[in-house]
């Protein structure tokens, strides 16, 4: 019954209606209707789509509407002839097409190079399921030092049982290139070391190949190694089953049992294989310490009981214990963690997102302005279209369809590029990037849509805003290039000084920062760690053992003509120096923190620290472990110590008010932390350490014999042990690699901006050149001269750079100045920063405008009038 | 000869056929209607709509308007009748599919 009076839908008759040719609609209808009561036994719904499905099967070529104004034109005729008119126009505006297709591809090239940097950085480590709920343990061993990375469980000598949200915990000793070897076939290979509990892979999820997650670190004999690092060792051959020789303070034989995939670029912790702990009772490195929680935790609480029980030991009453979540450690890098081969840096990350949303705006703008002047040129054609009969609509769609060729080609052309450029651009800058497909080609459309998209709107409001009539009277060709045009190219060049002004101001200060004196001598500078750290009684056999042998390599040094200078201590490199509480005798004041360092009596000599007062450290005089220290000028000045005789200064830990250090000696300040960071007030005590580094100075023609030298000595002192050694030099240099890289990068990125902008503006010239053809034919008639033409042509454009230019300095001051406040030694803004900015932007625009200028102006005026 | 446009598909054929066969009621929804019954086949409304409009425009078939139903909501049909060329075009279908049965001993021996 009730299906009787059901009605086909509405909506798809009016479809029809709509788009099926007239004569044809009424037929087409009554057949659907006479179909839809045949349908009567089905229900409703199914009545429905089956009489939708039909309906939607009448849009085909012969039976839907042809366009207006054409007699035999469909839309497929019709689409078939924009296309064609497309390509037309594509081939003869050559020039403002290829620049509005190169804009398009470079800009999203670009965009998409840097955001693939970004997302990785900000995804590092984050493929991990569980690194939300790993943290590392580290202590500090009064609340001003620094937190160092340790065991903390073992170290105090506590459970996790009493924990119930702590799920597993596990141990890691990391050995490093030169700190291990792994032996197969008689060859060594260097490689990178974890030794790890066997709950390794419960924390972190890398791929094995090969083996099975849960047992393959069980079995103290098993050895994983990554797919690389196999491949490197066996070749072609399979690895599973092979047994290695593991040479390092622990030696032992391993058969390998598991293959990882390759280590993902998006990980921080890196290494070239694994080793089960329990397969040695001892391993010399110092382990680190990591838990997995449930969601129920709470860090703060948790780490309150843990200093607790920290602090129930009487040598650590002052210690803090705290566990740090894995995941913040990229970027945060509370402290050094060895587990870690690289760190992020948030401020890069936040200045490249920054250049790359200006780049995105330039290339908008760019393309944007090329594509609506482009538009203004063939106003006439539009307008004679329309006389014809095409409807608005019609032309829109034209648009359309000759932006999809933009961003068709677009989307190819950089992908191509990006393939041809990103091995470059990977090794160049040093990124580590993995690559997908997908992620790229969606990444680089969904940039040429948006800026082709935004092209079309904008195009649509310019077309709907023109009248016919205009756009067919003879005015049209006198229409000038819209306001709002010369704004945003004005606009555009802004933003490319501004990024001009800010590359300038970082190149320089890198360029100031890096080659600043440290004012040390750092050249030809080993060091060489000779003796672990022992932790014996003075008195112990195993110590004095060590004391002969220490006597007996620093003789054999002393010796040695090539060495010039053996000193024991901390290099001034970053990170080094110690925060600890000193005061001033005799002040009111608190203890404050200040930075110490032990050294030896050699030091001085070293490194050519400068005495400005006082003495260096010397064995004839003091003794080893004394209260006496050697302080900076910084030190000097911070006390406020007008004259260091009976000045004393005490330590909160080492003997307090009643036991003070007696100064000594004032040296000249010298950089032993980061260039960036003010010297801070430093104070040197003397300390003979067996333990500490061998620093060495050696004659600098004969390098190379002295680290044979060296080698030789220290396989004779630690038979057991692995030679390694460490220049100074490219150690401070490694410092500043990043900042170097950097540099690197914003230049690069901001000289495909000004390119950019230099599109932009060609296309303005170019169309206003043709503009004023006419005008520079009357001109000359009446007897200007080339010069003066050109001259008046340049201007117009001069104008909008000028413009331009006084917006982008104040706002460069501002963010530059803001800028160079987190570094302690500043290069000042200078005035040629800003003015090479724009003087650079001037000649590059004016290089791309003079030619067309030219042009016009050298046109005879007789060719120029007749023009049209 | 046959010239190159004066080709027909097979559901071309078909369709020219039924409307000889269906007469004064040879129109699309009658069509369709045919096709599934003597020929098993079954097609959208559209697809008939659209093969005969080809064949008028070809020249095979020419519509006149027919009856109107309360069915079809007062709408007029469209029958369709077979022209002269319309007629040639089967008959030399036909005749090419008949010769070139007759030329293949096997399948005539046969007969499948």
């Amino acid at each position: 019954m009730g299906n009787r009076i059901t009605k086909p839908p509405k909506i798809a008759d009016r479809l029809l209606s709509l788009l099926c040719k007239t004569e044809l609609v009424d037929e087409i209808l009554g057949d659907l209707h006479e179909y839809f009561e045949e349908l009567e036994e089905y229900s409703k719904a199914k009545r429905h789509v089956l009489y939708w499905f039909h309906v939607l099967h009448f849009l085909r070529p012969n039976l839907t509407k042809n366009f207006s104004g054409t007699g035999k034109l469909n839309q497929y005729g019709m689409l078939k002839l924009i296309i064609k008119t497309t390509s037309r126009t594509f081939f003869k505006q050559k020039m403002s097409a290829l620049m509005s297709l190169g804009s398009l591809v470079l800009g999203a090239l670009c965009f998409h190079l840097i955001y693939l940097w970004i997302y990785s950085e900000i995804n590092t480590n984050k493929f991990h399921t569980n690194v939300e709920n790993i943290y590392v343990g580290a202590f500090k061993t009064d609340p001003i030092s620094d937190y160092s990375p340790i065991i903390l469980s073992e170290f105090f000598n506590f459970t996790f049982d009493q924990f119930p949200h702590v799920q597993n915990s596990m141990a890691v000793h990391v050995y490093r290139e030169n700190e291990i070897k792994l032996v197969a076939h008689n060859t060594e290979f260097p490689g990178r070391a974890f030794v790890v509990d066997s709950t390794f892979f419960d924390f972190f999820d890398f791929k094995l190949s090969i083996g099975d997650k849960k047992s393959v670190l069980s079995d103290p004999s098993n050895i994983v190694l990554t797919k690389a690092f196999a491949k490197k060792v066996f070749g072609t051959t399979d690895p599973v089953g092979q047994i290695v020789d593991i040479l390092s303070d622990h030696q032992g034989s391993y058969r390998v049992s598991g293959i990882l995939e390759d280590i993902p670029a998006t990980s921080s912790v890196h290494f070239d294989f694994l080793i089960p702990r329990h397969s040695a009772s001892r391993w010399r490195r110092i382990p680190m310490e990591l838990i997995l929680v449930d969601e129920l935790f709470d860090l703060d609480h948790f780490n309150a009981s843990i200093t607790k029980i920290g602090r129930s030991n009487p040598r650590f009453s002052e210690s803090e214990l705290g566990y740090f979540p894995f995941d913040q450690l990229y970027f945060d890098r509370s402290f050094d963690f060895i587990l870690f081969s690289k760190y992020g840096n948030m401020d890069a990350v936040n200045t490249m997102s920054f250049i790359s949303i200006m780049i995105l705006l330039i290339t908008l703008l760019s393309f944007v302005g090329l594509q609506t002047t482009q538009q203004l040129t063939s106003i006439k054609k539009m307008g004679v279209k329309q006389v014809i009969g095409a409807t608005k609509y019609e032309l829109f769609i034209e648009i359309i369809i000759s932006r999809f060729y933009y961003l068709i080609l677009a989307s190819i052309f950089a992908y191509l590029l990006f393939e041809l450029i990103f091995p470059f651009y990977k090794s160049i800058l040093e990124i580590h990037v993995d690559r997908h497909f997908i992620f790229d080609i969606t990444g680089i459309v969904m940039i040429t849509s948006l800026v082709v998209g935004t092209s079309i709107v904008i195009s649509a409001l310019q077309l709907f805003k023109v009248k016919t009539i205009e756009a067919l009277n003879d005015r049209f060709i006198l229409l000038k290039i819209p306001k709002l045009q010369r704004v945003l190219t004005s606009i555009q060049y802004s933003i490319t000084i501004v990024l001009l002004i800010v590359t300038a101001v970082v190149y320089t200060q890198y360029h100031f920062m890096i080659n600043k004196e440290t004012g040390l001598s750092t050249k030809n500078i080993i060091s060489v760690d000779f003796f672990e750290v022992m932790n014996g009684n003075r008195q112990s056999a195993e110590r004095q053992k060590a004391m002969k042998k220490h006597k007996y390599a620093l003789d054999k040094m002393k010796q040695n003509p090539d060495i010039l200078e053996v000193s024991q201590g901390k290099l001034p490199i970053g990170g080094i120096a110690n925060v600890n509480s000193w005061k001033k005798l005799g002040q009111m004041s608190e203890y404050s923190s200040a930075n110490n360092m032990p050294v030896d009596s050699e030091y001085g000599d070293l490194l050519d620290i400068e005495v400005v007062e006082g003495r260096f450290f010397s064995d004839s005089l003091d003794e080893s472990g004394e209260q006496k220290a050697v302080i900076n000028e910084a030190a000097r000045k911070y006390w406020q110590i007008k004259n260091i005789d009976n000045a004393k200064i005490a330590n909160f830990h080492w003997g307090g008010e009643e036991d003070p250090f007696e100064v000594i000696g004032v040296v000249k300040d010298y950089h032993y932390e980061h260039l960036s960071k003010e010297i801070k007030p430093l104070v040197l005590l003397y300390m003979n350490n067996v333990d500490e580094s061998f620093n060495i100075k050696v004659h600098a023609e004969k390098e190379q014999e002295s680290i044979l030298f060296l080698e030789e000595l220290y396989n004779e002192v630690n038979p057991r042990g692995i030679f390694t050694y460490e220049v100074l030099e490219d150690k401070i240099a490694s410092q500043y690699k990043s900042e170097k890289r950097i540099g690197k990068v914003y230049f690069a990125f901001t000289l495909v901006a000004l390119l950019l902008s230099t599109l932009g503006l060609f296309t303005y010239a170019l169309h206003e050149t043709n503009r004023r053809t006419k005008e520079v034919g009357i001109r000359k008639i009446n007897g200007a001269s080339a010069t003066d033409v050109a001259s008046l042509l340049s201007i117009s454009f001069l104008k909008s750079i000028l413009i331009a230019f006084v917006i982008a300095c104040p706002i460069a001051w501002i963010l530059m100045s803001k800028w160079l406040e987190s570094f302690a030694y500043r290069t000042p803004l200078s005035w040629w920063m800003f003015f090479s900015a724009g003087v650079l932007s001037i000649i590059v625009a004016m290089i791309a405008v003079s030619w067309q200028i030219l042009t016009v102006v050298r046109r005879n005026p007789v060719e120029s009038l007749r023009y049209e | 000869m046959i010239k190159e446009k004066e080709h027909i598909g097979e559901l071309e054929e078909l369709i020219l056929l039924l409307i000889v066969m269906l007469k004064e009621e040879a129109y699309g929804l009658s069509i369709r209607r045919a096709l599934k019954e003597h020929a098993s086949r079954t097609v959208t409304i559209g697809a008939v709509h659209g093969t005969v409009n080809r064949l008028e425009n070809k020249g095979f078939i020419e519509s006149r308007f027919g009856g109107a139903t309360e069915s079809r909501g007062g709408r007029h049909k469209r029958i369709f009748t077979i022209t002269g060329a319309g007629k040639s075009v089967l008959q030399k279908s036909k005749d090419v599919k008949v010769n070139l049965w007759q030329q293949i001993p096997e399948l005539a021996i046969t007969k499948l």
